[in-house]
């Protein structure tokens, strides 16, 4: 939001990182909002033939939300962290809801299959993906939130890396086996 | 799962990954030692890897695309439609990038191409007329060399001079020709016919008026225009879609094309023009005559730019490595010969210089003619792959582009055959027609190919044509009733010129005034009928958007299903001018669905129990039944259904509701009048249509029948159906208000929460989206008007799309069928800083500082965006909790008015004539005088209302008589020794609620900085 101060948001990105739980919940509506916002006027280029592009529209947000002279790297890469979480949380969201509208709350379970027919449901892909993603969060917090990172923030392999503190190597096993399990997984899914 | 199991599972993965794959399946059943699930679920994974490769390959935002909704509150389907439905061209004005720069290659490959364009047009504008022979120079058949003459062209100077096809010349004239070619001069030739050697002389003539004038004048010139348009059109693709690799290899084979035009005025291309034209290039500077042949050389590769462009279109053609491995790099290599021969060795060389024999350039014949093929070939096989039939026509537009100019230039080539009869037929009947109709065959090319890339929804090209034509009779019409009745006058008039004017006025007078009034008439309408019509032809489908979304809207206010079932037919006719559209309606248990609405014959009833019926329920999407394509309906339905669509010609089918246990529809469109497809945002307009009218089809079957009024208890407020007399918790009397009890068919309203200055606000519950809301019902004599009511939608919505923590969201807005205009927002609990204030009296600092950052950073952010409260005060600021925290929201920005507006309106008065809106204590004494709103009269109030929080009092208590003031009284002087003030703060509210302006902070945001100093320096004197 062009109203909110960037300090405001320094300062809480500093506090949070320093452990301050309370700081994450007041960053959070402010990052969903310039998230949100920025997504939109994305989407109005990408008719215009731009290519659209989940790091640009991250760093965006960060260069608008964050006084980038008084944060240290660590907190930039908290920041992204987040905003790969508000962008699951934006576009799942925004799926659901579409998805609710659309059939009065039920969601229609479309496979990944190649059939000409059932496939470009990006919506109940989506949904379905963020259910699946929740599942194996539970078994396995590391790599469910490489996922978050790589497809939701639109992170390279590297990138993720620094967020989670381990090699890129390990980021690069850990998107292999995710990503195979979420595909079988989203595949069951739908032949139920 | 259970971590342990999974732990086993992501190693037996990995270690499996590291053996080959076929030793894989006896790891993992090694390592599983017997546990059967555990090796099932390692295999499926591995399985699975594969196929998971490309999964989640791009983000999911470049996955999602363009479906987010317009506003993360207020999703609703009409929004969301509109946001998908936005004309690309309008949505990059608004944007206001619709030129994008090219990459740096491609302004690098344009300059040989506009260079050797600029010599060549040069050249034919102010170069000697052309030779107009072939040679063959290396048909060296003495020492001293001797060139063949090829063709003579009729009429050229060669022809003049009286050359003949198979004479021989030789080199060392040639040299001397090519060394000193006058712009217009004799050159002498010693010629070899036979065994005879005679001398003839090649007389050149400038290029005069004469030769422009005359066809081969008119023809040069009409090419150049083809050029320039190639060119034009190139760029034009380059910059609008620098990235598209389509787009990319359209436009090198348009510069390929543009460049190559101007060469074929001379009839006669290649060595022998290069040899007339090489004394030019050679005198220019430089660098520049290569830069020029260059330019020449690459489009010999004309061929191989068609291959890359036509092999894979519409769809993206070759990229990277590949398009360099199977086009430009043969293209180069064997084609290098052939620039060699005919443009480089020409130019510098001469005649006697070394000879490229005639088989080294038959690999770049050869492979030109199969790239040409083989783009034939992928065409036609493209064409049938491709399933949509917008790509197919896109794909046919192009063909035809290409396949117009193949055919006449091959007919062309096939006539210089040197067959007697053949010759004198391609002289005497084929030239003339052709010639003059060339340019604009080849004009065809460039616009169809860049019409087809750039646009990505097109009419069939006779729909085009047909189109085309009426629209430039209809607009001919218009233009041409002026001069035409003038000019019956003017014959009228001649015609009669021996009777005096008297006479003719006293006989056609009444005559003459009605043509002169109706052609007055025209000319005043003419820019409007004009535009009319341009509406009518071009903009229809802008107004087909507009309906269909209005339709959303209205079907939401819908009664019943059939109601609204024959007003979304209605506006689907007028929109979109289907061959006939209805719905078809299952009640349960009938056996069929029969149709209900329909344009036109209504269909026959299709089984309910049909495959077809089933195959939509699966789908629930819509299902689009193309007739005559190969897809995979035909194999999915039964002989009878296939039958029964092709009866009834329906093109789409889109599910209403299927699957449930209630009533099912389906609403059923034919193929649109116009031949146009309907385009994907039709598509998405008629889901929403028809997703709202699903909800309306579960809602019918549950809603009450509608209530002709509703109670309202006096004392608590809570709200009953009619017919109910007294409430329930306090046994108090109701009073009974004339309306519906659910607001526009979705808000049910429970509790009245209080009322105010501008309507009552409810506690109601959103049944469509099952949640809590408040609901404010505006005053019925505030909105007395139509004026009103549009003024209120525009505020409200100005309203609903300023979204910030620190005000009330606006999720709805509208006016109810009952007429009552309401506000839905998101329902708060807790209290106005009123209340609070009338409690505590004073609110210690820090909560005073929370609030007002709160509310001051709000009101920053609206100024942003050029909207004002103009009404900010206590009671339309309330307090609630979040997240444990107290949150400050500002209430009523339904009365904003943006300032642009203002401005506009200069200085208007606001709302109504008469009325000043705005609550007299919290008014701006500039406010008072009239002036128009500014963002100063609510910074004003912010500051009032800071003063009031830190000291309990007005600021203006002690002596003001608002009346007084108002009535140009003096402003009263600032209530100084109210409790709770120090020097710093005192000063600051003295600069802040100063009658100058000037000494006032300038922003919100200033405010803010300045009360934080002042608040901060008393915390420090305190300490």
């Amino acid at each position: 939001m062009a109203g909110v101060p960037s300090h405001e948001v320094t300062q809480l990105l500093q506090a949070w990182s320093a452990g301050d739980r309370a700081a994450l919940d007041r960053l959070i509506p402010l990052v969903y909002d310039e998230l949100h916002r920025l997504a939109h006027s994305y989407m109005r280029r990408e008719h215009a033939g731009h290519i659209l592009q989940t790091t640009a529209l991250v760093n965006e947000a960060y260069l608008q939300l964050v006084d980038t002279d008084k944060v240290k790297w660590h907190d930039r890469t908290h920041f992204f962290a987040i905003a790969a979480r508000l962008m699951r949380r934006i576009l799942v969201d925004s799926a659901r809801s579409r998805s609710a509208q659309k059939r009065g709350g039920k969601i229609c379970r479309v496979s990944l299959s190649d059939s000409v027919v059932f496939a470009s449901e990006p919506d109940a892909d989506l949904i379905e993906l963020d259910d699946a993603l929740t599942a194996l969060a539970e078994v396995d917090a590391r790599r469910a939130k490489v996922v978050e990172l790589r497809f939701f923030g639109g992170m390279t392999l590297e990138e993720a890396a620094e967020v989670l503190n381990v090699s890129a190597d390990t980021v690069w096993h850990d998107w292999d086996l995710a990503k195979t399990w979420l595909f079988r997984e989203m595949k069951h899914r739908a032949k139920r | 799962m259970k971590p342990e199991r999974w732990q086993e599972i992501v190693r037996l993965y990995y270690a499996a990954l590291e053996r080959k794959p076929e030793e894989r399946a006896d790891f993992v059943k090694e390592g599983c030692g017997g546990n059967e699930s555990l090796r099932k679920e390692v295999e499926s994974l591995l399985a699975c890897r594969p196929r998971a490769e490309k999964f989640m390959e791009s983000p999911a935002l470049e996955a999602a695309g363009g479906i987010l909704p317009e506003n993360p509150q207020a999703g609703s389907t009409e929004g969301n439609a509109r946001q998908k439905h936005e004309i690309p061209g309008e949505a990059s004005a608004r944007s206001g990038r619709r030129w994008m720069t090219p990459p740096w290659w491609i302004l690098f490959l344009s300059v040989p191409f506009v260079a050797c364009a600029g010599f060549l047009y040069s050249w034919l504008f102010f170069g000697p007329e052309p030779a107009g022979w072939m040679l063959q120079l290396d048909n060296r058949v003495s020492a001293e060399g001797w060139n063949r003459i090829t063709s003579v062209g009729p009429h050229s100077p060669a022809a003049r001079a009286g050359f003949q096809r198979g004479d021989l010349i030789p080199s060392r004239d040639l040299d001397q020709f090519r060394a000193h070619p006058q712009a217009a001069g004799q050159t002498r030739f010693q010629v070899k016919r036979g065994d005879e050697t005679t001398e003839l002389t090649l007389t050149r003539k400038g290029k005069d008026r004469e030769y422009w004038l005359g066809s081969e004048g008119i023809r040069a010139l009409l090419l150049i225009v083809d050029s320039v348009l190639y060119l034009i059109l190139a760029g034009i693709l380059v910059v609008m879609r620098p990235q598209d690799s389509l787009a990319r290899w359209g436009a090198i084979l348009l510069a390929q094309f543009g460049v190559f035009l101007p060469m074929t005025v001379v009839r006669i291309p290649g060595s022998s023009f290069m040899l007339e034209s090489a004394h030019a290039l050679r005198s220019l500077p430089i660098g520049l005559g290569p830069v020029i042949l260059l330019g020449m050389s690459i489009c010999t590769m004309g061929p191989a730019g068609a291959f890359g462009f036509l092999g894979g279109f519409p769809r993206t053609p070759l990229t990277g490595r590949r398009a360099w491995l199977f086009t430009w790099v043969p293209g180069i290599v064997v084609t290098i010969p052939v620039d060699l021969r005919m443009y480089w060795l020409p130019v510098y060389a001469g005649a006697n210089g070394p000879v490229i024999p005639i088989w080294l350039l038959m690999p770049g014949w050869v492979l030109g003619v199969c790239y040409l093929a083989a783009s034939v070939v992928l065409l036609m096989h493209n064409y049938r792959k491709i399933e949509e039939r917008n790509e197919r026509r896109r794909l046919r537009l192009v063909a035809t582009g290409f396949g117009i100019n193949v055919f006449a230039m091959a007919a062309n080539l096939a006539m210089q055959t040197p067959v007697a009869p053949i010759e004198r037929f391609h002289y005497a009947y084929w030239l003339p027609y052709f010639e003059p109709a060339r340019p604009l065959l080849v004009a065809l090319i460039p616009i169809c190919t860049a019409y087809a890339i750039l646009r990505h929804r097109m009419f069939d090209i006779h729909v085009m044509i047909r189109l085309g034509l009426r629209y430039a009779a209809a607009r001919g019409l218009l233009l041409s009733i002026i001069p035409a009745t003038a000019l019956v006058l003017a014959v009228d008039l001649m015609t009669h010129g021996n009777q005096p004017l008297v006479e003719i006025a006293r006989r056609r007078g009444l005559l003459y005034a009605a043509a002169a009034s109706g052609a007055f008439l025209l000319h005043v309408r003419q820019k409007t009928w004009l535009n009319a019509l341009d509406r009518r032809f071009f903009r229809e489908h802008y107004d087909a958007r507009r309906l269909l979304s209005a339709v959303v809207e209205d079907v939401r206010r819908a009664e019943t299903f059939d109601q609204a079932a024959s007003h979304v037919i209605s506006q689907i006719e007028a929109s979109l001018h289907p061959k006939f559209a209805g719905f078809m309606v299952h009640e349960p248990g009938a056996a069929s669905f029969r149709s209900v609405v329909s344009t036109f014959s209504a269909p026959a009833p299709i089984p309910a129990h049909s495959r077809l019926i089933a195959l939509i329920r699966l789908l629930d999407k819509p299902l689009e039944n193309s007739q005559g394509q190969s897809g995979r309906l035909q194999q999915e339905l039964p002989l009878e259904d296939l039958e029964y669509l092709k009866e009834t010609g329906a093109e789409w089918l889109f599910p209403v509701t299927l699957g449930g246990t209630g009533t099912e529809a389906v609403l059923v469109l034919g193929p649109k009048r116009s031949e146009e497809p309907y385009s994907q945002e039709d598509r998405e307009i008629l889901s929403a249509i028809t997703g709202s009218l699903a909800l309306l089809l579960e809602r019918s079957l549950v809603v009450v029948p509608i209530q002709s009024g509703f109670g309202e208890c006096q004392s608590c407020g809570r709200c009953y159906d009619s017919g109910v007399a007294i409430c329930e918790t306090d046994s108090a009397g109701l009073s009974t208000l004339p309306y519906s009890l659910t607001l526009a068919r979705r808000y049910r309203f429970e509790r009245r929460l209080g009322r105010g200055g501008m309507g009552t606000v409810y506690q109601a519950r959103d049944v469509e989206l099952e949640r809590l809301v408040a609901v404010k019902v505006i005053r019925s004599e505030r909105m007395p008007g139509t004026d009103a009511v549009a003024r209120f939608r525009r505020e409200a919505k100005a309203a609903a799309g300023f979204s910030h923590p620190n005000v009330v969201t606006v999720y709805d807005f509208g006016v109810a069928e009952d007429g009552r205009a309401y506000l839905v927002m998101e329902l708060l609990s807790g209290c106005s800083l009123r209340e609070e204030l009338v409690r505590c009296g004073r609110l210690d600092t820090k909560r005073v500082l929370e609030i007002v950052s709160g509310v001051g950073s709000a009101i920053a952010a609206a100024h942003d965006r050029m909207l004002l409260h103009r009404d900010i005060k206590p009671e339309n600021i309330f307090l609630t909790k979040s997240g444990g925290e107290e949150v400050a929201k500002i209430l009523d920005f339904g009365l904003a008015k943006t300032l642009a507006q203002e401005e506009a309106m200069d200085s208007m008065p606001d709302t109504a004539p008469g009325i000043l809106i705005g609550t007299l204590p919290y008014m701006s004494p500039e406010r008072m005088r009239g002036t128009p709103a500014t963002e100063s009269c609510d910074i004003w109030a912010l500051a009032v209302m800071a003063f009031e929080m830190l000291t309990g009092v007005h600021p203006f208590a002690s002596s003001a008589d608002w009346r007084m003031v108002l009535h140009g009284g003096q402003f009263p002087a600032l209530n100084a020794d109210a409790p709770g003030l120090t020097q710093g703060l005192k000063e600051f509210f003295e600069r802040s609620l100063a009658a100058d302006r000037s000494r006032r902070p300038l922003s919100a945001r200033q405010f803010l900085t300045e009360l934080q100093a002042a608040l901060q320096e008393q915390a420090y004197l305190r300490a």
